[in-house]
C-alpha cells in the first residue's frame, strides 16, 4: 500500500507537504505512513484518495490489480513498476466508472 | 527468429493495414490510430528509465490500456507503439512477465512493428524498382516512414535494394546523423517535441469528464489523470462549460405523507 500511496502522490504532482495540507493530516503522520512505520487507517486512506484523485481501491489493492494481464517492452532490467502503477490507476478508474454506470466514450 | 514467426508478423501487419484501409502509405499519429482501430486506450507517460511500453488488459471487463514512455527518440517510440500493438493483435497475455526477456513473443512483436511501419511494398512504391539504393534513399525513407535507420535498412535489404554488408553499415547510422547530413534537422526536432509530450488516455478522459459532470468523480481525479495541476484542470472545465450537475431537491408537496410512530422516543415520566 505504501508504494500505491507514494505513486498516487507523485501522479497528482503533490509534495508530501502539499498532500499533508490537502488531507489535513500532520506531516509526521504522513511521513510515518509513507515510511511503512504505521499502517494508514481507512479514514486516512479515503482522505488521501480524495486529495490525489485516486480511487480507494487503487490504494488498498483490489481484484482488478490481481487479475490484470500484461505484455511489456523494457530494457536494462527495468521493473516496469512505475508504468504498471499508472496503468493500474487507469484500470481502477475505468472499473469505478463502470460501477457508477458512466457510459463508455466509444 | 524462425521463418514462421517472421511470416506471421508480416501477414498480421499487412492484414491490419488492409482491414483499416491504410494502403502502403506512412502511418501518421500511431496513438490516434491504435485508439481508433482497437479497443485499447493509449497513454504517453513519464516512467522510470528503461520502461518503454506496457500493455495491460482486464480479462473480466475487457479494458485494455497501453502505456508508452515519452521520449526524445521519436523513431524508437513509434517502434514501441507498433510493438505493443503487435502484442495486442497476437494476444500475448501473461499473468507473470519477465520484463525485457527476449521471448519468441517479443521478437515477433518487434517484427510486426517493422512490417507495419515500413512495408516492403511501400518502399517499392516510393523508390521504384531496378536500382540499388543510396544513403539519400535511406534518409528519405527514415524521414518519410518515421522509422529508425535500422528498420529502414532491413526493409531495403528485404526489398533487394542493398546487400548484407550495406545493411550492416547502415544499421549503425543514427537518425540525427542522417537528418544533419540530409538537411531535415528542423523536421526531426519537431518530431522530437511531439514524442516528448505527455498524453492521457483519450477515451478514459472523455468518460471521466462525463463522470465529473454527473458528480461521480472530482476535478482532482481529472487533474491526476491528465497530469496537470488542479487549477489548470478547473480552468479548462470552466472554459468548456463543464460543471457538476446539482441535484435539485424534490418538491416536498409531492412527497407522500409518512406515518411514523415516535411514541418510543417520548420521556416515559412525561407520558405517564
Amino acid at each position: 500500500m505504501v508504494a500505491a500511496i507514494e505513486n498516487a502522490r507523485a501522479a497528482a504532482g503533490l509534495s508530501q507537504r502539499a498532500l499533508a495540507d490537502r488531507t489535513g493530516m500532520s506531516q509526521a503522520t504522513l511521513n510515518r505512513i509513507l515510511a511503512g512505520e504505521r499502517v494508514a487507517k481507512m479514514t486516512e486512506i479515503i482522505l488521501i484518495a480524495d486529495a490525489t484523485g485516486c480511487t480507494v481501491a487503487q490504494l488498498t489493492g483490489s481484484a482488478v490489480a490481481d487479475r490484470v494481464q500484461c505484455a511489456a517492452r523494457a530494457t536494462d532490467g527495468a521493473s516496469m513498476s512505475s508504468m504498471r502503477q499508472r496503468l493500474l490507476h487507469f484500470m481502477e478508474l475505468d472499473a469505478y466508472l463502470d460501477d457508477h454506470a458512466i457510459p463508455s466514450a466509444r | 527468429m524462425t521463418v514462421g514467426a517472421e511470416k506471421q508478423a508480416s501477414d498480421a501487419a499487412w492484414e491490419f493495414r488492409t482491414r483499416h484501409h491504410l494502403g502502403v502509405q506512412p502511418l501518421g499519429d500511431l496513438v490516434e490510430l491504435i485508439e481508433r482501430t482497437t479497443c485499447a486506450d493509449v497513454a504517453v507517460l513519464d516512467p522510470d528509465d528503461g520502461e518503454h511500453g506496457l500493455t495491460m488488459r482486464d480479462p473480466v471487463g475487457g479494458a485494455v490500456f497501453i502505456g508508452i514512455a515519452r521520449s526524445r527518440n521519436p523513431m524508437r517510440q513509434r517502434s514501441t507503439l507498433g510493438h505493443e500493438l503487435g502484442h495486442l493483435i497476437f494476444e500475448d497475455w501473461a499473468n507473470e512477465t519477465e520484463y525485457g526477456a527476449r521471448s519468441p513473443e517479443e521478437i515477433r512483436a518487434d517484427a510486426f512493428a517493422r512490417h507495419l511501419l515500413i512495408p516492403v511494398v511501400g518502399v517499392r512504391e516510393f523508390l521504384g524498382e531496378g536500382r540499388p539504393a543510396t544513403e539519400t534513399d535511406l534518409s528519405a525513407l527514415v524521414q518519410r516512414f518515421r522509422v529508425s535507420p535500422q528498420i529502414a535498412a532491413i526493409a531495403l535489404y528485404d526489398g533487394g535494394y542493398i546487400d548484407e554488408d550495406t545493411k550492416a553499415t547502415w544499421m549503425r547510422c543514427s537518425t540525427p546523423q542522417l537528418a544533419t547530413r540530409h538537411g531535415w534537422t528542423d523536421h526531426y526536432a519537431s518530431l522530437q517535441d511531439d514524442s516528448d509530450r505527455l498524453r492521457a488516455p483519450q477515451s478514459l478522459v472523455a468518460r471521466a469528464v462525463t463522470g465529473y459532470a454527473e458528480g461521480v468523480v472530482t476535478a482532482q481525479t481529472l487533474a491526476t489523470l491528465r497530469g496537470v495541476p488542479l487549477e489548470t484542470m478547473l480552468a479548462e472545465l470552466d472554459a468548456a462549460g463543464v460543471r457538476p450537475s446539482q441535484l435539485e431537491p424534490a418538491d416536498t408537496e409531492e412527497l407522500p405523507d409518512l406515518d411514523v410512530d415516535l411514541s418510543d422516543l417520548e420521556d416515559e415520566g412525561a407520558s405517564s
